[in-house]
C-alpha cells in the first residue's frame, strides 16, 4: 500500500504549519512580552498594551492561514470563506483597537468612554467572543479544520483563543483610554457599529466573504491552468 | 402554534435592552445635576434596577404566555431569515425552553429587586443594563434550537456576567471568564464534531447522529459536551471560579451563580437527553454520576464548613449541580425510568430559583447588618425575619425538604433510582441532602437571638424586604403546586421524546 503526497497536500500542510507556528509565536509574544526599557508610567503601560495588542492581531491573522490550509485540503470545508471573514474581522478589530489606543497621552487628556468601549469590543472580537464579528470568523475556521480532518489543529487553534485571554486581562486592568476628538469619535462609532452588526448579523459579512472566496478560487484556477501544475 | 412565538420573546428583550440602557445610562445628565441631597441621590440609584425588575416581569408574562400557548409535542419553531443561507439561527419553544425562560425572568425579578435595595452601589445603570443583557442572552440560550446559536448565547451570557463581576473585582471576574471560556471551547469542539457528522447545526438533526455515528464517536462527542458544560453549572472540577466569586461583593456573585447554571443545564439537557443517548454511551452516564456524587458531597461538606453566608450560598450552588449531574447520568442508563429524566428537568427549573432565594437572603443580611459572617449574626433573626425565612426556604428546598419544590425533585430522583436498582445511590444522595439541611439549619440557628444584644441593622428598605418576600412566595407556590409541577416535568419528557421521534429519520 502506497500513499502518495500530492502538491496540494504539501501546500496544505505548509500553510497549516505556517499558521500554527505564527499562532503559537504570536500568542507567546502577546502573553509574555519581552522586557524592554519602557518607563513605568502611563505612557510606558500604554506602549506595552499597544505591543501586546499588535501581537494578538498577528495571532488573529494566523487563523487565516489555517482556514486557507483547510480549504486547500478539503474544498467543501468552506475554509476560504472562513479565512476571508476572519480577515475582515481582524482588520476591523485592529482598526478599532488601534484608534482606541492611539491619540493624545492619557495623562494629559480626559478619558473617553467611547475609546474604552471600542478597545473592549476589539478585544472581544479578537478573542472570538460574541456579539463581535470575530466570533463567526473563528468559529468557521474551527469548523473548516474539523471538516478537513484536522481535529488536532482545531484543538491548537482553540488553545490559541484561550492564550489570548492573558493579554486581554492585562489590557482590561491597565487600560487608560485616551481622549477622542470628534473625527476620531465618529470613526470609532462607525467601526464599533460594523464589528457589532456583523457579529449579530453575520450574513452580510459572509456574503462578501463567499464572493471573495469564489473570486479567489476562479483566479487560482486560471493561474493553475496557465501554469499547468495544479 | 403558540400564541406568542419564541422569537417574539427574544426580540422583545433585544428591543427592550437599548430602551432600558438608554434610560439607565447617562443620556440625561441634567437629571443627576438636579440632585440636591444624598437621600435624593440614593432614591435615584434604585431607578435602573426597578426598571430592570419591570422588564423581568414583562419577560415572565411573555414566557408564561408562551408556556400556555404551546401544545405538547408540537413546539413552535422559528427560523431567523437572515442566517438561513448559512447556519440556521433557529429558535424553538417547547415546554422545557418556555419554562426555563420563565425561571430566568423570575430570577431576574428577584435579583433586580435585591439590587434596588442595596445602598451606595456604584454605577447602578451599568449594572442594571449588564444584568438585563445577561438575562436576555440566557433567554436566547434557553430558546435556541441550534448548536451555533446555543453556543453564541452561552458565550454572550458569559461576557455580560464577566462585565458585571468585573465592576467589583478584576481578578475574580477574569477567573470566571477564563474557566468558563475554557470549558466553552471544549463544548464547542463536541458541538462542531456533531455538526460535522450531521451536516446540520440544528438540534433537530441530533437523532440522525444515532444512526450515522459509531459508538466511540458518540462517546467522544457526548464526553466533550459534558466536560465543557461542567464549569457553567459549577460542578467539580469546573467550580474553581465560584469560591473566589463568593469572596467578592455578594450581589454580583448572585447573578453568575444563578444564571450560568440555568444556561449550562439547558444546554446539557438539550444535547444529552435520555431520548437521544442510546445504551452505547451509557459509560458516559457513569462519568456523570461520579462527577455528580463528588460535586454533591463536596458542595455539601464545604457548605457545612462555610464561615459566611456567601460561602454557604456558593457551595450550595456546587451541591445543586451534583443533583443535576446525578439525574442526567442516571437517565442515560438503558433501564432508567422516565422519572429520573423528569427529576433532571425539574431540578433545572427549581434549583436556580431556590439558589436565587438563598442569595437574596444572604444579600439582605449583608446589606442590613453589614456582615454575613455566621459568627456575627446572633440576633439578626429578630430584626430581619424575612431574610432568615428566605435563607431557610431556599436552602431547605435544595436539600429536598417538603413542602418546598426541591422535595418533588428528590422524590422523583430517589424513587427512580430505587426502581432502577440503585439503592446505594439513593442513600448517598439522601445523606448529602441531610448534610445540606444541617448546614442551612445551623446557619439559621446562629441568627436566633442569644443573651448578647442583637446586631443593629444599618439600613433597611422596602426593596430588600420585597425581594425576600417574593422569593419565599415563589418557592412556596411552586412547592404547594408540587404534583402539578412534577406532572409538568413528565409532560416535558414526553414532549422532548415526541419531538425527537418526529424529527428522527428512523421514526415510524
Amino acid at each position: 500500500m502506497t500513499s502518495s503526497l500530492t502538491i496540494k497536500d504539501v501546500v496544505a500542510i505548509a500553510l497549516l504549519a505556517i499558521g500554527i507556528a505564527s499562532l503559537v509565536a504570536a500568542c507567546a509574544a502577546a502573553a509574555w512580552p519581552r522586557r524592554r526599557p519602557v518607563p513605568e508610567d502611563v505612557a510606558g503601560t500604554q506602549a506595552r498594551l499597544s505591543t501586546s495588542f499588535a501581537w494578538v492581531v498577528v495571532a488573529g491573522l494566523a487563523y487565516v492561514f489555517l482556514g486557507v490550509a483547510a480549504a486547500v485540503r478539503e474544498p467543501r470545508s468552506a475554509g476560504l470563506a472562513a479565512a476571508f471573514l476572519q480577515v475582515f474581522g481582524v482588520l476591523l478589530a485592529a482598526a478599532l483597537g488601534g484608534l482606541s489606543l492611539s491619540g493624545g497621552h492619557a495623562d494629559e487628556s480626559r478619558p473617553s468612554r467611547l475609546s474604552c468601549v471600542g478597545f473592549f469590543v476589539a478585544w472581544l472580537s479578537l478573542i472570538g467572543l460574541p456579539p463581535a464579528v470575530g466570533f463567526h470568523g473563528k468559529l468557521l475556521v474551527y469548523h473548516a479544520l474539523l471538516t478537513a480532518g484536522w481535529e488536532w489543529a482545531a484543538a491548537i487553534a482553540m488553545a490559541g483563543s484561550v492564550a489570548v485571554l492573558i493579554p486581554a486581562f492585562l489590557a482590561a486592568s491597565h487600560l487608560r483610554p485616551s481622549a477622542a476628538s470628534r473625527a476620531r469619535a465618529f470613526c470609532l462609532l462607525v467601526l464599533l457599529a460594523a464589528v457589532i452588526l456583523l457579529g449579530v448579523y453575520p450574513q452580510a459579512g459572509l456574503a462578501i466573504a463567499e464572493s471573495a472566496a469564489d473570486l479567489a478560487v476562479g483566479v487560482s484556477a486560471r493561474v493553475a491552468m496557465i501554469g499547468g501544475f495544479w | 402554534m403558540a400564541l406568542i412565538r419564541p422569537d417574539t420573546v427574544v426580540l422583545s428583550w433585544l428591543l427592550a435592552l437599548p430602551f432600558f440602557a438608554a434610560i439607565c445610562t447617562e443620556l440625561f445628565p441634567r437629571l443627576t445635576l438636579r440632585v440636591r441631597s444624598e437621600q435624593e441621590a440614593e432614591s435615584l440609584r434604585r431607578g435602573p434596577f426597578l426598571l430592570g425588575a419591570l422588564a423581568s416581569l414583562m419577560g415572565l408574562l411573555l414566557a408564561g404566555a408562551l408556556l400556555i400557548g404551546i401544545s405538547p409535542g408540537r413546539p413552535a419553531v422559528v427560523d431567523f431569515w437572515w442566517t438561513r443561507d448559512f447556519y440556521h439561527m433557529r429558535f424553538q419553544a417547547d415546554l422545557l425552553s418556555a419554562a426555563l425562560s420563565a425561571v430566568v425572568c423570575a430570577v431576574g425579578v428577584l435579583l433586580h429587586t435585591l439590587l434596588a435595595g442595596v445602598p451606595a452601589l456604584s454605577h447602578p445603570h451599568h449594572r442594571a443594563s449588564l444584568l438585563l443583557a445577561a438575562q436576555g442572552c440566557a433567554l436566547g440560550a434557553c430558546l435556541s434550537a441550534d448548536l451555533i446559536l446555543l453556543f453564541f448565547f452561552l458565550q454572550a451570557t458569559l461576557v455580560c456576567l464577566w462585565g458585571l463581576v468585573f465592576m467589583d473585582g478584576a481578578r475574580s471576574a477574569n477567573q470566571l471568564l477564563a474557566t468558563v471560556y475554557l470549558g466553552s471551547l471544549v463544548f464547542l469542539m463536541g458541538a462542531l464534531l456533531i455538526w460535522r457528522r450531521t451536516a446540520d447545526s440544528s438540534l433537530a438533526a441530533l437523532p440522525l447522529l444515532l444512526v450515522s455515528a459509531e459508538p466511540n464517536a458518540l462517546r467522544v462527542m457526548a464526553l466533550l459536551v459534558l466536560l465543557g458544560i461542567l464549569p457553567k453549572i459549577a460542578s467539580v472540577p469546573g467550580h474553581g471560579w465560584l469560591p473566589n466569586l463568593a469572596g467578592s461583593v455578594p450581589f454580583q456573585a448572585a447573578a453568575p451563580c444563578v444564571l450560568l447554571p440555568i444556561v449550562g443545564g439547558a444546554a446539557l439537557l438539550r444535547l444529552l437527553p435520555a431520548s437521544f443517548m442510546p445504551a452505547s454511551v451509557s459509560a458516559l452516564g457513569v462519568v456523570a454520576l461520579f462527577l455528580g456524587v463528588v460535586s454533591l458531597w463536596w458542595g455539601a461538606v464545604r457548605a457545612w464548613m462555610a464561615p459566611t453566608l456567601r460561602q454557604l450560598a456558593a457551595w450550595l450552588t456546587v451541591a445543586q449541580s451534583g443533583h443535576l449531574l446525578i439525574a442526567v447520568g442516571a437517565s442515560m442508563s438503558a433501564t432508567a425510568p422516565s422519572d429520573i429524566t423528569s427529576a433532571a428537568i425539574l431540578q433545572l427549573a427549581v434549583a436556580p430559583l431556590a439558589l436565587a432565594v438563598v442569595w437574596v437572603g444572604a444579600g439582605v443580611i449583608r446589606v442590613r447588618f453589614g456582615t454575613d459572617a455566621l459568627a456575627d449574626l446572633a440576633g439578626t433573626a429578630v430584626t430581619g425575619p424575612l431574610a432568615l425565612l428566605a435563607l431557610l426556604a431556599g436552602g431547605l428546598s435544595l436539600a429536598g425538604v417538603p413542602p418546598l419544590p426541591g422535595f418533588w425533585v428528590e422524590r422523583l430522583l430517589v424513587s427512580g433510582l430505587i426502581r432502577d436498582g440503585h439503592l446505594w445511590f439513593s442513600i448517598v444522595i439522601l445523606g448529602a441532602d441531610l448534610l445540606i439541611a444541617l448546614a442551612v439549619l445551623d446557619a439559621g440557628r446562629r441568627m436566633l437571638p442569644r443573651r448578647e444584644p442583637a446586631a443593629e441593622p444599618r439600613w433597611g428598605s422596602l426593596c430588600l424586604s420585597l425581594s425576600a418576600a417574593l422569593g419565599i412566595a415563589m418557592l412556596l407556590a411552586a412547592g404547594l403546586a408540587g404534583p402539578q409541577v412534577a406532572g409538568w416535568a413528565q409532560a416535558v419528557v414526553r414532549n422532548v421524546i415526541s419531538i425527537s421521534m418526529t424529527s428522527s429519520p428512523i421514526a415510524p
